[in-house]
Parts: structure tokens; sequence; C-alpha cells
């Protein structure tokens, strides 16, 4: 009696967990938006992969984790691209993973929430305000979120290029992740 | 002051133009071989580029306005006589000058926007591109802006041995039908 209740209770936890996992489809996209010389300029990330736990009526035991790599940036213009990954800015090959961690997972409106978010890119580790959007459809749901970064917390471009008319210091980053559960 | 070109003159406004386009050219081919085999860092480099940008779109604007001006008053100040080959290289070197006056800004502008690069006037406005983003037509522009240089910086030694020997061999009026009237002997 006592194992069957234990192995209904072991079920229904783990029911539960599995409620709120969600995988990631293939057309997830990362994107930025930074500016040179006052003009933006696009580029995304081609390859990450996700960690996510999310069940609306539980938002306290959310988290997002998100294994970004780095060396898979481009903007599509070889110059900029050739800058971008070298010592100077994203310096991928000494840095070739950038990791996004968000926990503490507040429901601020319908689909909406914010959570404390932690990214570590070119080895600095940097609080990120994470809010973002969260909708569910039957088994699928979508991630989506904007978030402003400052380059110059991550030491992104320092130096001589750090002054911000020539490359702004603010870098908006879009989340779109499709989910499938 | 003379609005209009005479026998002895070239009219005040073509002879600004004229300097001011010297000066202009000068310092574009000092800035171009520094900003492209200068020993620099990249930031220095890249405000040496904006820097050759800004006065290659004023030397365009500029000898547009000189070949309108040229073209509104067809009289010249007289010539000296002189074999036909002179007569034919000047025409050739000068009907060159403006065609690379106009052509070297042109293919800049066109290379600068096939690569997908934002341009700026000396940082006073934004000027928009003239083709979209491609590595043909980058590599094109790239090749013409090259063969214009050679070509232009042949035409330019040209042009100025030919003012100097009129000036200092034969001693005509030719290069001071260019100069400020206060430098002529009256």
């Amino acid at each position: 009696m006592i194992r069957s209740i234990a192995a209904c209770a072991v079920l229904l936890l783990c029911t539960a967990a599995a409620a709120g996992d969600w995988k990631a489809a293939a057309d997830r996209s990362l994107t930025f938006t930074g500016a040179y010389m006052g003009e933006p300029f696009q580029g995304r990330f081609g390859r990450f992969e996700t960690s996510i736990h999310l069940d609306p009526a539980n938002p306290g035991d959310a988290y997002i984790e998100a294994r970004i790599d780095v060396a898979s940036a481009s903007t599509s213009n070889e110059e900029y691209d050739a800058t971008l990954h070298g010592g100077d800015f994203f310096d991928s090959r000494e840095h070739p993973e950038a990791l996004f961690v968000a926990r503490n997972v507040r429901r601020t409106g319908e689909d909406r929430y914010e959570a404390d978010g932690e990214l570590t890119l070119r080895g600095r580790t940097v609080a990120v305000p994470f809010p973002f959007q969260f909708r569910i459809e039957d088994d699928r749901a979508r991630l989506t979120a904007k978030v402003t970064l400052r380059r110059l917390d991550f030491g992104i471009g320092a130096g001589d290029w750090a002054d911000t008319d020539l490359i702004a210091n603010e870098v908006e980053v879009g989340v779109d992740v499709p989910l499938t559960r | 002051m003379s609005w209009r070109n005479t026998d002895t003159d070239w009219s005040t406004p073509i002879k600004l133009l004229h300097w001011l386009l010297a000066l202009g050219i000068i310092a574009m081919v000092v800035l171009g071989l520094v900003m492209k085999y200068g020993d620099l860092g990249q930031v220095q480099r890249i405000r040496l580029y904006a820097l050759h940008k800004s006065v290659g779109l004023a030397i365009l604007a500029l000898a547009v306005l000189r070949l309108l001006v040229r073209l509104l008053d067809r009289r010249r100040p007289q010539l000296p006589p002189m074999p036909r080959w002179q007569h034919i290289g000047a025409a050739v070197s000068h009907v060159a000058l403006y065609v690379l006056m106009i052509g070297m800004p042109l293919s800049g502008w066109l290379y600068n926007s096939a690569s997908g690069f934002p341009l700026r006037w000396f940082d006073l406005f934004r000027v928009p591109a003239i083709a979209g983003r491609s590595p043909e037509l980058k590599a094109l522009a790239g090749t013409l802006h090259f063969a214009g240089f050679i070509v232009l910086a042949i035409v330019v030694v040209l042009h100025a041995a030919a003012a100097l020997q009129h000036h200092f061999v034969h001693r005509d009026n030719v290069l001071r039908s260019m100069l400020p009237r206060s430098r002529r002997n009256p």
C-alpha cells in the first residue's frame, strides 16, 4: 500500500516536472542589432542550445538556460565578422561559448514574465534583467524577448574601440524560440 | 575678379575650383596611400577612411560644379602656338581629368555601398548607398578605383609638368591664365 502510494507520488512528480519542460524547435533565432557610425547593423547566432523549464502554474521553479556558440555569430558582412570574432571583440577562439541563465521567474501579466538573468560572455558574467513573453498553445509554446545589453559591460570592443560614437554601447538582442513539449 | 573667361584669363570661379580640386586630389592620394598601406591601428585606419570618403564626396560635388561652369562658358584663354600633338595631348588629358575627378569618387562610393559600410559626410549627415551589398560589385568597384588611381597619378604628373614647361621653358601665358591676377605681370 505504502509502496504504491509512493510510486504514485513519484509518478505525479515526474509528470509535473515533465509538464514544464520545453524543447526548442529548429527555427529558433537569436539576433543582435548594433550601430556602427550611427547606422544599424544586424547579426545572428547560428547555433545555440536551450534548456527551458517553465510551468505557468509554478513560475518560481522555472529556469531558462542557453548555451551559445559564439563563433556562429555572423552579420553577413565579412569585414564586420572578422573584427567581431577578433581579440578586441568576441575573441571567439578564447571564449567559444556564452552562457545565459535565468532564474527567479515572476509572472508580470498574461503570458508575460520577468526573470533575473546572468549572461557570461567573453569570460565576464553580468546580471541581465530578463523580461520575456511565454505563450503556450497546447503542446507548443513560444518564448520571445528583447533585451538591451551594453557591450562595454563585457569588455567587447574596449581600448580604441570604446568610442561609443563609432560603435554604440547598446546592443539589442532579440530572442525568438518556438518550443514543443 | 572676373565671372567670365577672357583671352588671357580663366574666370575666378574656374581658378578657384581648379586649385581647390588640385589640393583635394593631392590630399586624397596621400590619404588613400596612408590609410591603405600605413602602419596604423584599426580605429585610426577607420577614421582615415571616413575622412577619405568625405573629401572624396566633396571633390565629386566640386568637379560636377566645375564641369557645369566650364560648359556654360565655352570661351577659353588663347593658347600660344604649339604643335598639333600637344593640342591633342592637352585635350585628351583635360577630358581624362574631368572623367577621373567624377569617376574616382563614384567608384569609391560604389565600393563602399557594395561593401555594406555606412557613409557619413564629415559626421554631419548620412549619405545613402548607391548600390546593394554585392561581393562581385565590390571587387569591380575596387579594381576601377585602383586603376583610376594609377591613370590619375600619371595624368596629374603630365598635366603639372606641361604647365611648368609652358611657364619656365616657353615662358608663355598658359600657367599664368590659371593663377590669381595679382601674380601676373601687367
